[in-house]
């Protein structure tokens, strides 16, 4: 699920126009005044959050292709 | 806004609810200190530096217009509108003049920096994202991203010289005139053309990381730095030989790089992170992470005064930070695990861009899944 924030323009516009460019399929979910981010304590985009089938948090950040894929193989036990 | 000082274990300011307060207490010699953070336009991302009017001029890439800011008084004094989303900029001092490359208008918009008027506006390539410029030999440079070539213009007249084909994604530009070199960096493409300066005609294209986006240049070492923002590194690229002679690790998606004018370091903006690391030229490792605003991009040194100047496009602004570490310190820093990690996700309740619904975490219960945080900038 991605999350979208920190948008200059109107986001609801950027945001479809990202979706476009980029083929994402999956859902968007607009975070316009950065309150949820903030919350978590994201300082950064890209900033990818794994979370477990029991809501805990188990890596932030994992900007980088291989360290995502790491990660995601820990989490499903691979 | 209050100065403060810090180090690693200070990462700016922690999250609301998330705070732990002894995982904070680890004592440390100060590596930098926040002299101000000055709120801009929209979206901030190039930076450059009027030493004589002690002034910043930032790009603002969604407020379509430059902010200009005092650099003794630390406020912003002044807008000055150009063409749409603006994303380089560079200050010529010999002609007194302002550039900006307004990507989304394919031309750069040219001010002047008494009156602070847009005196005139010059087509270029598709989506000039890039911009560098040669006093002495009064030379601009624009990498056009979309069109896959760099413009060289005449700093003074402006009229187009060369059209230089490089490869998609073409933006940021250094140059080494002791080499007569150009070299054009290609995000799309994730590759280096190395241009000459005399023949306007591609040298060699080398491959670099993914994603690279900004480059800066040490001639006594004949090297070059390439930041790579989504392998997360910077290239060691020799200028002579155009091999890659190493990887330098920084933070999360680096994507602004200046050197600093001793060249014993060099400072990259890593806008996943909302740092700038500290890098040694010599030895490569990184010295320090100085914390910024959120989600960094252009980055340059003030040379009046020394000082990081970082423009945030998230939180729309300009941070002004002092590096104090006189050299490598002793101790490697170590970074901390975010304090989010083994916690429960707090709850959410965004709006979905499709439907327009209201999602909750509890559309993901007992699933696992992966919140990727983003902008489109």
């Amino acid at each position: 699920m991605l999350v979208n924030i920190w948008e200059g323009g109107v986001a609801r516009q950027e945001a479809e126009r990202f979706r476009e460019i980029w083929d994402i399929r999956g859902p968007i979910l607009l975070d316009e005044n950065a309150e949820y981010a903030e919350r978590l304590g994201i300082r950064g985009v890209p900033t990818n959050v794994l979370v477990d089938a029991d809501g805990t948090v188990v890596g932030v950040g994992l900007t980088r292709l291989d360290e995502l894929e790491a990660a995601v193989d820990r989490l499903l036990g691979r | 806004m209050a100065s403060s000082t810090g180090d690693r274990s200070d990462p700016g300011a922690p999250p609301t609810d998330l705070v732990d307060g002894a995982a904070c207490l680890v004592p440390a010699p100060a590596t930098f200190r926040t002299v101000a953070e000055i709120p801009v336009g929209l979206d901030p991302e190039g930076v450059a530096v009027d030493t004589a009017r002690r002034r910043a001029y930032v790009a603002c890439s969604r407020s379509d217009c430059v902010t200009v800011v005092d650099l003794d008084e630390l406020v912003p004094i002044r807008e000055v509108k150009v063409g749409q989303e603006p994303i380089d900029i560079v200050f010529d001092e010999r002609s007194d003049r302002i550039v900006t490359a307004d990507a989304r208008s394919d031309q750069i918009s040219v001010i002047d920096a008494e009156t602070l008027a847009v005196v005139r506006t010059v087509p270029v390539g598709s989506y000039p994202s890039g911009m560098t410029h040669e006093p002495e030999a009064r030379r601009l440079y624009v990498g056009n991203s979309f069109g896959s070539t760099m413009s060289v213009l005449d700093l003074d007249s402006f009229e187009t010289l060369a059209t230089v084909e490089a490869e998609p994604g073409a933006g940021a530009i250094g140059v080494d005139p002791s080499r007569g070199v150009a070299v054009c960096v290609n995000f799309v493409a994730a590759s280096a053309t190395f241009v000459d300066m005399e023949s306007w005609e591609p040298v060699e294209t080398i491959p670099l990381g993914t994603g690279p986006c900004a480059i800066g240049i040490v001639p006594e070492r004949r090297e070059a730095f390439v930041v790579n923002s989504l392998a997360c590194t910077v290239s060691r690229v020799d200028l002579e030989t155009r091999e890659i002679l190493g990887e330098l690790p920084t933070g999360r998606a680096p994507v602004g790089l200046t050197v600093a004018p001793p060249h014993d370091r060099i400072y990259v903006a890593n806008r996943g992170a909302g740092t700038v690391s500290v890098l040694g030229v010599a030895d490569g490792a990184e010295w320090a992470q100085i914390p910024v605003g959120t989600g960094p991009g252009g980055v340059v040194v003030d040379p009046g005064t020394g000082r990081v100047l970082t423009a945030n496009a998230g939180s729309g602004t300009l941070t002004i930070s002092e590096d104090l570490l006189a050299a490598r310190p002793a101790e490697a820093q170590v970074e901390p695990p975010h304090p989010l990690v083994g916690r429960r996700l707090p709850g959410f309740a965004l709006p979905d861009l499709a439907t327009g619904e209201t999602r909750t975490e509890l559309d993901w219960a007992e699933r696992r899944y992966i919140v990727n945080f983003f902008a489109s900038w």
